[in-house]
C-alpha cells in the first residue's frame, strides 16, 4: 500500500478512529495486525520474512537476557540471520555476477544461478531497525523485551516501515509500551505535515522526475541537458525521500507517536560532515552508532600515536573508518557498483574536508562572509554525487563525467537551461521553505531534531488564532496545488526499491 | 481550543480548495470536451480524431484474418508473406508501436468490427501479462496514441480502468473533481507552466518551436538508450495474479466482442529476449499464470499460442530488447504457421 492512494486513504482513516476507541493493549494488537495488512497488501509473503527477522531477534534478545555468558552467540545468530536475508534478496544475483565475471577475466567461463525473486520493498530499512535492537540488548543499553507483540510492532510500525525514518529500541520502544493519549495539537500540526508531504511527492519530486528520467533514458546526452537532469534527479531524491518521511512522521503523530526527523534542508550545507547531519538522518546515526564509532575504537587501539605522510592518527583513523562506513553505506542502498561508488565518492569527500579542517582555520568574520559560497559548492559536490548515484551504467558514467561545456550546440544549451529551469520552478517552494527556515531565530530551548537549531515554520506550535489561520490557509493552499498541479505520470517513492 | 484548531486546519484544507472552482472559469476559454476514460482525465483535448481511414482501409479490403498488436508483432510477422503462404488470403496488419492490450481492444472494437463483413479470425500478439494489463501503455505519453482509435465515449474501458486503478473506490476519485473542478484549471494551467521557462531561453521566434525541437531532436526514440527504447518492461511478480487481473482487464471484453461478431480469437504469446542463449528465466509466478491464461483462453474458445522454449528462437534472431531482426520475418513467419499448421488449415 503506497500513502498516495485512496486505499490508504480509506485504511488510515478506520485505523486511527478504531486505534482511539481502545484501550492501549489492544491498540497495540490493531497496530500491528494494520502493519501487516499494510506490508502484505500486494505481496503477502513478504509477511513471512518480517515474522522471521521479528522472531529470531526476539529469542536472540531473550536468550541474551538468560544466558549472558552465550551472549555473543545470540548476537551473532541474530546478525547473520537478519544480513542473511537482506544478502539473499538484495545481494545475491550481484555476488553471483560478479563472481561470474571474476572468474570469466581469468578464463573461466561459469554461469551462477539467476534469483528471480522481488526485493522485499522496505527489507533494508527494517532489517536496520530490527539489528540495532539485538545490537543495544548486546550491549546492555535497551532490556530484551518479553512482550512479542511490542517488539514485532516496534519492527513493522507501519507508517516508517517501508522507507523510514529507521528508528532506535530506545526511541521507539517505550513509545509503544506505554499508553499514548490523543494530542489535538500534534494532530492539527501533522495534518499540515502530511499534506506538505504530499504535495512534495506529487507536484515536486514527480514533475521533476520526469524530467530527470526522460534525460537518463537518452543515450549520449549533451553537456547541458545532462546536468539539467542531475540538478532534476537532485530535486527530486530530495523532495521525494523528505516528503515520505514527512507522511510518515504526520501519519505517526495521529497515533500518538513521535518519529524523529529524517532530513534538515540538506542543500542548505556548507560541507560533506554538514550534509551528513542533514540527510537521511537516522540511516546516517545508525551507521555512525554500530559501524564507524566501533570501527573508530577499533583502530585507535591498534594506530595509536601513528604518523604517516605528516598526517596524525587521527586524521587516518577517522579516514579509514569514514570510507569504509561510507562503502558500506553506498552498498546498502543498491546491489550495484555505482552505489559503491557513489558511497565512496563521499567518504572521500568528509575524509578530505577533515584533512582540510586540520590544516585551515579561518577567523569567524570570514567563515561567515564564506558561508554562501560553501552552500553552492556543497550543492555542486552533491549533484556530483547525484549522477554517480542515478547512473547505474559505469560505462556511461565516464562519459558523462568526461563531457566538457565547450564548443557545445546553442540548442543543446538553449535545452539545457529550459530543463533547468522548469526543475528550478517546480522546486522553487522547497527552496523557500529551506531558507525560509533557515533565517529563523531559534527559539529558547527549541529543539527539533539532532541537529535542527531552528523550529520549522510548518509545525510545531501552540495554536494561537494567527498560526491556526496561517496553517490553514498553507494546507489548504498545497491541497489546491496538488489537485491542479500533481504529475500525471506517478512514480513510485525512489527509496521503496532499497 | 486545540481540538477545534485541529478541525478548523483539516475543514480549511478540503474547504479552499474549492476556490478553484470560480478561478478555473477566469482562465482562457477553453472548448471543454468530456475525456472519453474520465478516470484518467476529466476532461480532454484531443492530440487526434479518431481515425476513420483505417476504417475505410479495412472496409476496402475486407480482411479474413487481421494481426494486433504493438512492434513485437510487427517486428515478428511479415504480413504479406503470411497472407502468401496462406493462399494468397486477405490479412491486414494492425501493428501499432508503443501500444497495449487497452489500444488493442479499442482496435477491435472500434475499427475491425465497425466493418462488415467480418473477419473470420483475430491473431493477437503480446508479451507475458500485457492481456490483462490494461494500464501498460495509457498513460504518459502514450496516452496520446488512444485518441486514434477510441470513440466519443469508451465506457467498457473506462470502468476496467477505473477498476484497476483505484478498486471499488474508484468513483470516490470521480467525486473529488466534481466538488473541486479541477481539470478545468489544470488544462490551461499545467501548458502555461511547462511553457514558462520557454521564454527566457529562447528568442520570440524560436520560442514557439523549442519545445517541438526538444522532442524531436533530443528526446526522439533514436536517441533513447536501447533497453529505454525497445521498452523492455519487467511486470511485478504480484501481477502475475491472472484470476486476480483478468477481472479488471480487457480480456473479458475482449472475448465477448469476438464471441458476439463471430470472430475467432486467437493469442500468441512472443518469447522474450532469451538470456545466455537460452530461453528466458520464468518464474514460478509467471508459470502459473501462463497456465491459468491458457486454461481461461481455452475454456472461452479462444485459440492460444506460447513462443517460450522454441529452440527456433535463439538468441542471434533478436535485435535490441525483444524485438526480433527484421531479417528474420520470413524465418519467424514461416515457424509460426508450421507450428499452428493445423489452426491456420
Amino acid at each position: 500500500m503506497i500513502f498516495h492512494s485512496l486505499e490508504f486513504l480509506v485504511f488510515f482513516v478506520t485505523t486511527v478512529t478504531i486505534y482511539w476507541a481502545l484501550p492501549h493493549r489492544w491498540q497495540n494488537v490493531l497496530l500491528l495486525v494494520a502493519s501487516y495488512m499494510f506490508y502484505g497488501w500486494v505481496h503477502p509473503w513478504f509477511l513471512g520474512l518480517i515474522f522471521a527477522t521479528t522472531f529470531i531477534d526476539y529469542l536472540s534478545a531473550l536468550g541474551m537476557g538468560r544466558w549472558p555468558a552465550r551472549k555473543k552467540l545470540f548476537l551473532w545468530t541474530s546478525i547473520v540471520s537478519n544480513f542473511g536475508l537482506l544478502g539473499f534478496f538484495k545481494y545475491f544475483n550481484f555476488f553471483v555476477d560478479n563472481i561470474s565475471a571474476v572468474a570469466a577475466a581469468v578464463g573461466w567461463h561459469i554461469s551462477g544461478p539467476v534469483l528471480s525473486v522481488l526485493l522485499p520493498v522496505g527489507i533494508s530499512f527494517y532489517t536496520f531497525q530490527a539489528m540495532s535492537y539485538t545490537i543495544d540488548v548486546y550491549w546492555g543499553r535497551v532490556q530484551a523485551r518479553r512482550t512479542f507483540i511490542d517488539l514485532a510492532l516496534f519492527v513493522s510500525f507501519f507508517p516508517h516501515l517501508v522507507a523510514g525514518p529507521i528508528m532506535r529500541a530506545r526511541t521507539l520502544l517505550p513509545q509503544v509500551e506505554q499508553p499514548r493519549r490523543f494530542s489535538a495539537n500534534a494532530a492539527r500540526n501533522s495534518t499540515v505535515l502530511i499534506v506538505w508531504g504530499l504535495f512534495k511527492k506529487l507536484v515536486i519530486a514527480d514533475n521533476v522526475g520526469v524530467i530527470a528520467n526522460k534525460v537518463f533514458a537518452l543515450q549520449s546526452p549533451d553537456f547541458f541537458p545532462l546536468w539539467a537532469g542531475v540538478f532534476a534527479f537532485c530535486i527530486q531524491i530530495y523532495a521525494d525521500f523528505s516528503a515520505y518521511t514527512d507522511i510518515a512522521r504526520g501519519t505517526a503523530k495521529w497515533l500518538g507517536f513521535d518519529l524523529v526527523v529524517n532530513f534538515d534542508h540538506p542543500y542548505l550545507a556548507v560541507g560533506p560532515a554538514d550534509f551528513w547531519r542533514r540527510w537521511n538522518i537516522s540511516l546516517t546515526t545508525w551507521f555512525r552508532d554500530y559501524v564507524f564509532l566501533p570501527l573508530s575504537y577499533a583502530l585507535s587501539r591498534r594506530w595509536d600515536g601513528i604518523r604517516w605522510l605528516g598526517l596524525d592518527d587521527d586524521i587516518w583513523i577517522y579516514g579509514t573508518a569514514t570510507l569504509v562506513t561510507f562503502l558500506l553505506s553506498g552498498l546498502w542502498h543498491g546491489a550495484s557498483w555505482n552505489y559503491v561508488l557513489w558511497g565512496a565518492y563521499h567518504g572521500v569527500l568528509l575524509a578530505l574536508a577533515r584533512a582540510g579542517a586540520a590544516t585551515w582555520k579561518p577567523r569567524r568574520s570570514v567563515r561567515r562572509w564564506l558561508t554562501p559560497f560553501r552552500i553552492l559548492g556543497m550543492f555542486a559536490l552533491t549533484n556530483l554525487g547525484w549522477l554517480v548515484f542515478r547512473e547505474t551504467d559505469l560505462h556511461t558514467l565516464v562519459r558523462d563525467l568526461a563531457l566538457s561545456p565547450f564548443h557545445r550546440s546553442p540548442f543543446g544549451r538553449q535545452a539545457g537551461a529550459y530543463l533547468f529551469l522548469l526543475a528550478a520552478l517546480y522546486s522553487l517552494p522547497l527552496w523557500i521553505h529551506s531558507l525560509w527556515v533557515y533565517n529563523r531565530p531559534a527559539p529558547q530551548g527549541a529543539d527539533n531534531g539532532p541537529s535542527a537549531t531552528r523550529v520549522d515554520p510548518i509545525v510545531g506550535h501552540e495554536p494561537t488564532l494567527w498560526r491556526v489561520a496561517a496553517q490553514t490557509c498553507l494546507s489548504g493552499v498545497l491541497f489546491a496545488a496538488i489537485l491542479i498541479l500533481r504529475s500525471r505520470t506517478s512514480l513510485d517513492f525512489i527509496y521503496f526499491r532499497f | 481550543m486545540h481540538g477545534f484548531a485541529l478541525w478548523v486546519v483539516v475543514a480549511g484544507t478540503l474547504l479552499l480548495p474549492l476556490a478553484l472552482r470560480p478561478l478555473a472559469r477566469l482562465g482562457p476559454d477553453s472548448t471543454e470536451t468530456f475525456s472519453y476514460l474520465p478516470t484518467l482525465e476529466r476532461t480532454r483535448t484531443r492530440t487526434m480524431p479518431f481515425d476513420t481511414v483505417v476504417v475505410e482501409q479495412l472496409r476496402e479490403m475486407r480482411p479474413e484474418i487481421v494481426l494486433i498488436g504493438d512492434s513485437m508483432g510487427g517486428s515478428r510477422i511479415d504480413p504479406t508473406y503470411f497472407a502468401s503462404q496462406l493462399g494468397n488470403r486477405n490479412v491486414a496488419p494492425l501493428f501499432y508501436n508503443a501500444t497495449g492490450s487497452a489500444f488493442w481492444y479499442l482496435a477491435f472494437k472500434n475499427w475491425v468490427l465497425a466493418v462488415t463483413p467480418r473477419p473470420r479470425l483475430a491473431v493477437f500478439f503480446f508479451r507475458d501479462d500485457q492481456l490483462t494489463d490494461p494500464l501498460f501503455r495509457v498513460t504518459g505519453p502514450y496516452r496520446a496514441t488512444l485518441d486514434r482509435v477510441a470513440r466519443s465515449n469508451e465506457a467498457r474501458l473506462n470502468v476496467v480502468l477505473a477498476t484497476r486503478l483505484q478498486g471499488p473506490l474508484y468513483r470516490l476519485d470521480a467525486l473529488a473533481d466534481e466538488v473541486y473542478d479541477q481539470e478545468r484549471l489544470r488544462q490551461w494551467l499545467e501548458p502555461a507552466l511547462v511553457n514558462a521557462p520557454v521564454g527566457l531561453v529562447a528568442r520570440h521566434k524560436e520560442a514557439r518551436t523549442l519545445l517541438g525541437r526538444m522532442n524531436s531532436e533530443i528526446f526522439c526514440l533514436e536517441a533513447l538508450r536501447s533497453m529505454a527504447q525497445a521498452d523492455v518492461w519487467q511486470a511485478e511478480e504480484a501481477t502475475y495474479d491472472f484470476d486476480k487481473s483478468v477481472a479488471t482487464s480487457v480480456l473479458p471484453p475482449l472475448l465477448a466482442l469476438g464471441k458476439m461478431a463471430g470472430v475467432r480469437m486467437a493469442f500468441v504469446r512472443v518469447q522474450r529476449r532469451p538470456e545466455n542463449n537460452r530461453p528466458p528465466v520464468q518464474s514460478p509466478a509467471l508459470q502459473r499464470y501462463v497456465s491459468r491464461l491458457r486454461g481461461y483462453l481455452d475454456k472461452e474458445g479462444a485459440f492460444f499460442h506460447d513462443d517460450w522454449g522454441d529452440p527456433e528462437q535463439p538468441l542471434s534472431m533478436y535485435a535490441d530488447g525483444d524485438h526480433l531482426s527484421s531479417t528474420f520475418r520470413h524465418r519467424y513467419t514461416d515457424r509460426f504457421l508450421q507450428v499452428n499448421a493445423p489452426f491456420f488449415r
